[in-house]
């Protein structure tokens, strides 16, 4: 009994001791490796800080070099991850980051400055399936700070994306993220307004473009972008009164802007021009009508003469086709003698024909050699307006 | 190495409060611990050497690549040649030889020995790795602890294989595949004791060295997705390459190490500080070689070389590799073994994606599956190789394209190469050390290999016995019988000569139990039951009273003859 019981308590004792032993063992361990750990930190945020300084002073490749070494120290930060790829980026070695873009990735897929920035490799490589993917998770990722000002500068990065496409599928897609940052935007920036703008315009929603120009001329009354936004997108929906409203500013401010100034001239011409406007006198309608009438057949009668042209320029500017404007040119020289102002006024229904008249004759004309303002004006007017479209 | 004392069954090995067995697995618990704690340290240590040998930037300053592997290989070969002899190559042999040859005995002076000269040759730029020596310092420290408890010697000599799943889980971060890494090369057996010892050391260290270093694999490489079916033949190209290149790196050993063993042994104080200085100079204009190299096989997977640089890597990091360990400079080859195939892996992957750019996945992905396929290669340990990959890595998905690789990888080497590295080493150490892998390869005779056919002559049922006379001139004294239950027994001549003559009573009838066999059983189980007994029955393992064939002692015997040895038991040539 007393043997075993000796048994036992060396037993115990033995592996008290290796405990002791392991004990003291873990925490000489332990404070190596704070010691360890504390010069990790340190090399590495002396690397980082390096690489961040290169970055800054545009060194890409040497704050590739120092975000390699911030990455040795701390293999798992994903912080100085991101920021090798995009040094990478910025040393134009796409490949190589998108690799480590990828692997954090694999570990954030929310992230939205990692889905970025692999959506803007991916629109380096015209990958467009993976951009408009990547794009969209950084749209709707996380974002540390600020997400819904990261979210709208995306949805704008995306849009331009798709409309440097240019093709009919990418444009509708622009549109739609456009419309969704008609509602995202608040309207006092207007910057962003003046920008969205910009992108309606060149996705062909001109109305919304006008709004937005107006919403950022409701900021910043002279903000210039904005304002040539504005009447562009007006003279596009044949608004030409709202685009002289803009126009007119512009010139006021610059005025040695001749393709503003040209603008300018051509919407008071039109508004000049235009039988239909609202408000006018049947006399006022009819004096305008014929005006029209005998500036159109003026133009068809120069166009159907053809003029011995420079070799250089394309035959179908200096002819229409001969078919239908002798048609057009004999029907309008056979009624000219009966036009009367009194005429047009007094029948409507030889308004309506004449008016309709006048506007083929300046259609068929359109490629007839280099066009006067009056005839562009005419030509515009020829236009149904985007309200009527 | 002398012969170490060995204890006799000590105090601690009769009765006691704990059982053996429980004692062994408690002990195997704070022994991961203690190999974690270990490791660890020895970790910690190298990166220490290395910010002191060549400041805290991955390039080296230039003036010191070359000085430092030199000066400090001279350093290393005092420190092994005059105080630690024992501490040279890389670990895994030396715990082996302690598990066959000296009873679980690693000396404790071999601990400290690996874990200074180690890591100062690995801290110094010499292009070795620091996991065979964790599993060394691993298996020592727990030789240590096991005969300060004085466990008996059975369990002594296993508790340096658990000792040794420490250290290597606690190196890799991988405990499953340091489990079947030790179970595979250096153990060879499966026992639920063993296993659930190695398991606790591995997982124990596992969690220490989380606990100290985090909890992220080795490597994180960029997702992995096959582009297309297609693409699993690249990946067959790449364990074809791997298998080439791991039978180039294991010549190169096997030529250059016995040469520079022949040399006098005063060149042993230089030759370390020589291959520093070879290192060194290739360090000059590709540092990526140096070290154990970890963060470049990290770039080689973050796609930052081209496929050329890549090549030119793995070609180098041989070279070196070759250098470092044949110098007797101690260090593992795990680390290097893993860089080369990162960057084969790479490289094969970069002339694929130049060949076919849509049917090739990331570049990362091929880096690697060309890790498991060079450890496949070299190491031969093709198990230990797939799930290596699966851990380094984290990534689960890739193991399709991993398993072609590497059993590719290792069929490749095994037939070009057909000794495997560590045996190859033991060999040229003049140990005769079992070869694992070529146990495995071992055909396995069966009772079918040797039994014969139940003839009337051997084979005799109780209700048709035949005559006394035709009985009396059967050859042999003993006899298989079945009684009317249909049970094989046996039965002495004499017996059913009485039976026979119907001068048996009752009692007499019954026949003798006989242990059965099956045909599938092994000639072992067959040697193990057969006992005393003239003759077994071998019957069909669906029907126990269908006899399918008899077998003797001496048939047993003719089976093992008519085989004759297997190639490896063969005396090996001189290198």
């Amino acid at each position: 009994m007393a043997s075993r019981l000796k048994i036992v308590q060396r037993e115990y004792l033995l592996l008290a001791g290796l405990i002791v032993v392991i004990a003291a063992f873990f925490s000489l361990t332990t404070f190596a490796a704070h010691a360890y750990h504390r010069k990790q930190e340190q090399f590495g945020e002396g690397w980082y800080q390096r690489g961040e300084q290169a970055l800054k002073q545009s060194r890409p490749a040497d704050a590739v070099e120092d975000f390699r070494n911030a990455l040795a120290y701390s293999r798992d930060n994903d912080l100085y991850r991101l920021r090798l790829a995009q040094a990478l980026m910025a040393d134009r070695r796409p490949q190589e980051a998108r690799s480590y873009l990828l692997s954090l990735w694999e570990k954030q897929p929310g992230d939205g400055t990692i889905n970025l920035e692999l959506a803007r490799l991916a629109a380096m490589w015209d990958d467009r399936q993976q951009a408009v993917r990547y794009y969209h998770a950084a749209i709707y990722g996380v974002w540390p700070d600020e997400p819904t000002a990261h979210r709208r500068q995306i949805r704008f990065e995306l849009s331009e994306y798709l409309l440097r496409r240019n093709t009919i599928q990418d444009t509708k897609d622009a549109q739609a993220e456009l419309v969704a940052l008609v509602a995202e935007l608040p309207p006092q920036e207007a910057s962003g307004q003046t920008r969205l703008g910009t992108l309606l315009l060149h996705a062909g929603l001109n109305a919304r473009a006008l709004a937005a120009f107006r919403a950022a001329l409701a900021d910043q009354p002279n903000l210039m972008p904005a304002l040539k936004g504005a009447s562009e997108a007006a003279f596009r929906m044949g608004e030409y009164q709202t685009a002289r409203h803009y126009l007119l500013p512009i010139v006021a401010q610059d005025p040695k802007d001749q393709s503003s100034l040209e603008r300018l001239n051509l919407c008071e011409l039109v508004l000049k021009l235009d039988p239909f406007a609202r408000g006018l006198a049947s006399r006022e309608q009819a004096r305008r009508a014929l005006r029209d009438f005998q500036l159109a057949l003026a133009r068809a009668q120069k166009c159907a003469v053809p003029v011995t042209a420079p070799a250089s320029q394309p035959a179908s500017q200096t002819a229409a086709p001969q078919g239908d404007l002798s048609t057009l040119l004999a029907q309008a020289n056979s009624r000219k003698p009966k036009l009367r102002e009194r005429v047009l006024a007094g029948d409507p229904a030889v308004f309506e024909i004449t008016m309709e008249l006048t506007f083929k004759l300046e259609k068929a004309s359109a490629n007839c050699g280099p066009a006067s303002l009056e005839d562009k004006a005419l030509a515009l007017l020829a236009q149904p307006s985007e309200a009527a479209r | 190495m002398s012969a170490p004392p060995v204890p006799a069954a000590g105090p601690m090995s009769g009765r006691r409060f704990l059982g053996e067995d429980q004692l062994f697995l408690l002990l195997s618990i704070l022994i991961g611990v203690f190999a974690g704690l270990a490791v660890v340290c020895f970790r910690m240590s190298i990166d220490a050497l290395r910010w002191i040998f060549f400041g805290s930037g991955l390039l080296p300053p230039r003036q010191r690549v070359v000085l430092v592997p030199g000066a400090v290989g001279l350093l290393v070969a005092f420190l092994v040649v005059r105080f630690f002899p024992r501490v040279r190559g890389s670990g895994v042999n030396q715990t082996k030889s302690a598990l066959y040859i000296y009873d679980g005995y690693i000396p404790g002076s071999t601990i400290v020995g690996k874990f200074i000269t180690s890591a100062l040759a690995i801290g110094s730029g010499q292009s070795l790795g620091p996991e065979d020596p964790s599993l060394q310092i691993g298996a020592g420290l727990a030789s240590l602890v096991g005969r300060r408890l004085k466990l008996s010697r059975q369990n002594l000599r296993l508790i340096a294989p658990v000792g040794a799943a420490a250290g290597l889980a606690a190196a890799f971060n991988t405990p499953i595949a340091a489990v079947l890494f030790v179970i595979e090369e250096v153990i060879g057996r499966w026992s639920a004791g063993v296993l659930g010892a190695v398991v606790l050391a591995a997982v124990s260290s596992v969690v220490v060295e989380r606990w100290f270093l985090g909890a992220e694999p080795l490597f994180r490489a960029p997702g992995y997705r096959l582009e297309s079916p297609g693409e699993l033949l690249a990946y067959a190209v790449l364990g074809v390459a791997g298998g080439l290149a791991a039978m180039v790196f294991v010549k190169a050993i096997k030529f250059l190490r016995p040469l520079l063993k022949a040399l006098p042994r005063w060149t042993q104080y230089l030759l370390p500080a020589i291959a520093g200085v070879l290192i060194g100079l290739i360090g000059l204009r590709f540092p990526q070689v140096m070290g154990a190299g970890y963060e470049y096989m990290d770039q080689a997977m973050h796609d930052q070389y081209t496929w050329e640089v890549l090549g030119i890597l793995a070609g180098l990091k041989i070279l070196a590799t070759v250098l470092s360990f044949s110098s007797g400079t101690p260090g593992g080859l795990f680390a290097p073994t893993l860089f080369i195939g990162a960057m084969v892996g790479g490289a094969v992957g970069g002339v694929e994606r130049l060949l076919f750019p849509h049917f090739t996945g990331p570049l990362g992905a091929y880096a690697l599956v060309g890790m498991g396929a060079l450890f496949a290669g070299i190491l031969r340990a093709p198990m230990t190789s797939v799930f290596l990959v699966l851990e380094v890595s984290g990534n689960y998905a890739i193991i399709l394209p991993v398993i072609i690789s590497n059993a590719l990888a290792y069929l490749i080497s095994r037939s070009l190469q057909p000794t495997p590295i560590f045996d190859l080493l033991s060999r040229q150490d003049g140990l005769d050390l079992p070869s694992l892998e070529e146990d495995r390869e071992v055909t396995l005779l069966r009772v079918e290999d040797a039994m014969r056919p139940p003839t009337p002559q051997v084979a005799l049922r109780l209700e048709v016995l035949p005559p006394p006379e035709a009985l009396e001139g059967l050859p042999g004294g003993f006899f298989l019988v079945q009684d009317r239950s249909g049970y094989w027994g046996g039965m002495s001549k004499a017996k059913l000569l009485e039976l026979a003559s119907d001068q048996a009573s009752d009692a007499d009838v019954r026949v003798q139990q006989l242990p059965h066999l099956h045909p599938d059983h092994s000639l072992d189980v067959a040697m193990r039951r057969i006992g005393d007994w003239p003759l077994l029955p071998v019957v069909h393992r669906a029907d126990g009273n269908k006899l399918v064939g008899v077998v003797s002692l001496a048939d047993i015997l003719e089976a093992y003859r008519k085989r004759g040895p297997a190639l490896h038991e063969l005396p090996e040539p001189a290198d």
